[in-house]
Formats: C-alpha cells, structure tokens, sequence
C-alpha cells in the first residue's frame, strides 16, 4: 500500500468525522493530511517531511481562521432578551420612588426599575439603561 | 525513534489546533480568562483562541431554565402549615457576574426563591395564598431582583403550582363550603315556607272579609225585612184596634139607646149571679141584701140623670 494513499485515507476519515461533528479544526486537519499526501506523491519516502508539510499547512490554515471568524461574526444572529429592552416603552405597574425600586412592565415581563424621577402607576416610560435585573427608566409621553 | 518524534509533531499539532478553534453554539457563551483573569466572552458563532494563554472557564445556556424547587413547608401567618410548590423561571443575562459573582447560581437561585418565598407566605392568612398569586409573585420579583443583581441572573417568574393545605384544614375547608350551601338551601325553605304563610293568611284574611261583608249584607236585608214586616202588622193591628173601638163605641150607643134602667140592671146582675155560680169556685157568697142594693144602683142612676140635667 501506497504511503499517500495512506494519507488520503486519513485525510477522507477526517473529513467524514468533521461533519459529523462539525468542530471545523478536523477540517484543516484533514487539508493537512491531503498536503501530506500530495508530498507523499513527489517524495514517498520522506515521512518526516510529509508530517512537518501537513502540520504547518494545517497551522497555517489555523490562523488564517481570524479573517474568517471575523467575516462570519459580522453576519446578523440572534440577540437575547435583555439587549434589545433599552428604547422600548413600558408601563409602569407599582409606582417608583427615587432610591427604591418600582415595577414596570415592558412586553411580557415585568422589570424592577428605578428612575431619577418619581412615577407615578400606569405612568408612560422608556428604558434608557440596563443592568442584570434592575432597568432605569425615564418619563415618557404625557403624565397621567 | 523517528517515528516517535512524527507521532509527537502530530499529536502537537492536533491538539494546538483543536484549542484554537472554538465553535459555540446560538444562546451560549463563554468565559475566557487569559492567564487566569478575566479576559473576553465568547460569543456564539467561530471564535479563535490563543492556546495555553486563553483558557475557557465555563460555559453558560443564555436560554431560559427553569428549576422545579421540591415542597417546601412553609407556615402561614395563621399559623397553618402549607406545603407549596413552586417552580422558578430564570435565565443569566451577565455570563460575568454569573461566573464571578457567586458560585453557584443554579443553587443560589433555588435558595433564595424558596427564602423569599417563605417570608412572603408567612405575612400571609392562609386564605390569601390561596387566592392571591398575583400579589406573591409580585412581591417575589421585587426581593429576588434586588438579591440577584450582582448574580447576572434574572429570575423571570415565580410560580406556585400547588398550595397544599393539611388534610384536617382541608376537611375543615370542605365542611365550612357544605355548611355555606346547607345554610343557602334552609334560608331558601324558610323563605319558601314564609311566602307559603303569607299567602294562606292573605288567603284567609280576604274569605273572611268577604264572608264577614256576607253576613253584613245578609243580616242587614233580614233586618229591613222584619222592619217592614213589623210595621205592617202594627198597621194592621192598629187598624184592627181601631175596628174594634168603632164596634165597641156603636154597641154603646146602641145600649145607651135601648135605654138603661135599674129593671134591665138588675135582671142582667141576677143573670150574673147565675154565671158566677156556675163556676169552678166551691162557695158562693150571695149579697142578703142584693135588693137594696139594686135600690141603690137606682139612687146612683137618679144621680147620673141629675148630673146630665145641670148640663
């Protein structure tokens, strides 16, 4: 049996594990395995050689990751809850007195909050700051 | 030799790439430290690392998780043990403080949910709780979000599946709910029986009324009958008084025309005397001297006819 169709076997069983797990890093190693087996082709006897040319191309395709990764990280995903709650109106349910929290409801759920201000129930608000639980909240619209 | 020096290069290799590449999956995120202090987060999509430098400490699902919290005894503020289940929603908003913020935030979550909830039921009457779920997770949201601030995690909702109350409380319960519909049913009755009473006495007050207006009716016709027929039979009688007076009054004139004297007078006495003798009576006592007595009717008749004659 040939070395380099060694390498291709290595290289194709890669290759299939990659995409069934899909951690990508199979896939430039299995690239590796198929530059080793092209140096295989010119150089059968050079093992050492083989292995140092899949690995720096297996490296070398590693790093050239970053641009990539970067490229990809720019494409819309999805945003969790909480990000996208700042701008939103919301209602407030139990009135909010400054240095104590009150409640106010935005969307669905409801939100402690705190304000500059005092506000009064069923007052108009907007959330301009989040932190882990607790939104601040200014006066929006009309008074009740 | 060589061989094994291959092998290493390879395993090197595999290694160094497989630290470098990391894949994270939607709504997951990692924490990386570089040289043990916080570094950067890991968000989902392909992400480069720098291996033996950049290491990840955890992982955390941004997803909403929810912990079944086991029944809790908790004591209302009458004083009535409850069993209470409840489940708890939540979900890490900061990886960060979730990582370095407390240690375990699934546990601590737990413990808190179920210690604010204890407080909360035992300002509480047991009828409250169970009605007022509104109000419970209300309160709970203000003292979980003031607790969990500095967790990264956001407790969503607290829900009570199931208030249980003792078995002698819910028989207690039971009974009170038999007793309220029992008692609705008697009032019903004896509204029914009243309204039966009234009406009879209505009843009965109205056919007496008529009854009475009847005989009122009745006796005062009777009454105008006997009137009527009374007068009439005085009329009669005071005619025939009146017939009998101008008879009387004729048979005078009559006598008095015949011409009474004291022979008629004393024979008509003597034919008295026979009368009277013929009576029931056992003795008779006759006048000796009946003659001089007629001699003295005779006197008396002479003193008539001298009277009349001075008029």
């Amino acid at each position: 049996m040939d070395v380099w169709a060694l390498w291709l076997i290595i290289a194709g069983v890669l290759f299939v594990v990659e995409m069934f797990t899909f951690t990508f890093y199979l896939l430039w190693l299995s690239i590796g395995a198929l530059a080793g087996g092209v140096v295989a082709i010119l150089f059968p006897d050079a093992i050492f050689l083989q292995v140092v040319v899949g690995s720096l191309v297996a490296l070398g395709l590693t790093v050239f990751t970053k641009p990539l990764a970067a490229r990809l990280r720019s494409s819309r995903g999805f945003k969790d809850t909480g990000t996208e709650i700042v701008g939103r109106q919301g209602l407030v349910v139990e009135p909010i007195v400054p240095g104590r929290y009150g409640q106010v409801k935005v969307g669905g759920d409801t939100w402690s909050a705190t304000s500059t201000e005092a506000l009064g129930k069923d007052q108009k608000v907007i959330v301009v700051k989040r932190g882990t639980t607790i939104i601040e909240v200014e006066r929006w619209g009309d008074t009740y | 030799m060589q061989l094994a020096i291959l092998g290493i290069i390879v395993v090197v290799v595999v290694v160094f790439i497989a630290l470098t590449i990391k894949i994270v999956p939607q709504q997951r995120v990692g924490v990386v430290e570089r040289l043990g202090k916080f570094n950067r987060l890991l968000t989902p999509g392909l992400n480069i690392l720098i291996p033996v430098i950049d290491q990840v400490r955890t992982y955390h699902d941004l997803r909403i998780q929810q912990a079944n919290v086991p029944p809790q005894t908790v004591i209302t503020k009458d004083n009535v043990q409850v069993q209470i289940d409840t489940i708890i929603f939540y979900q890490v908003v900061g990886p960060e403080e979730a990582t370095y913020g407390i240690s375990d935030y699934v546990y601590g979550v737990r413990n808190i949910s179920t210690a604010t909830m204890r407080q909360i039921i035992g300002k509480l009457e047991l009828d409250e709780t169970l009605s007022g779920r509104e109000k419970i997770s209300s309160d709970i949201r203000l003292a979980l979000d003031e607790a969990t601030e500095k967790w990264g995690v956001r407790i969503e909702r607290v829900e009570v599946i199931d208030i249980k109350p003792p078995l002698d409380i819910q028989e207690a319960m039971d009974k009170q709910m038999k007793a309220e519909r029992s008692k609705r049913a008697i009032v019903l009755e004896a509204e029914a029986a009243k309204q039966d009473m009234i009406l009879r006495a209505e009843g009965d007050k109205q056919s007496k009324i008529l009854k009475a207006e009847g005989d009122k009716e009745a006796r005062i016709r009777q009454a105008e009958g006997m009137r009527q027929a009374q007068e009439l039979e005085a009329l009669g009688q005071a005619k025939a008084i009146q017939a009998v007076a101008e008879a009387e009054k004729s048979r005078i004139q009559l006598i008095s025309s015949a011409g009474l004297d004291e022979r008629v007078l004393a024979y008509q006495s003597f034919d008295a005397l026979t009368e009277i003798s013929k009576g029931a009576a056992n003795k008779v006592f006759l006048p000796s001297s009946a003659v001089e007595t007629l001699g003295t009717l005779g006197a008396i008749a002479e003193v008539f006819k001298a009277s009349k004659e001075s008029k």
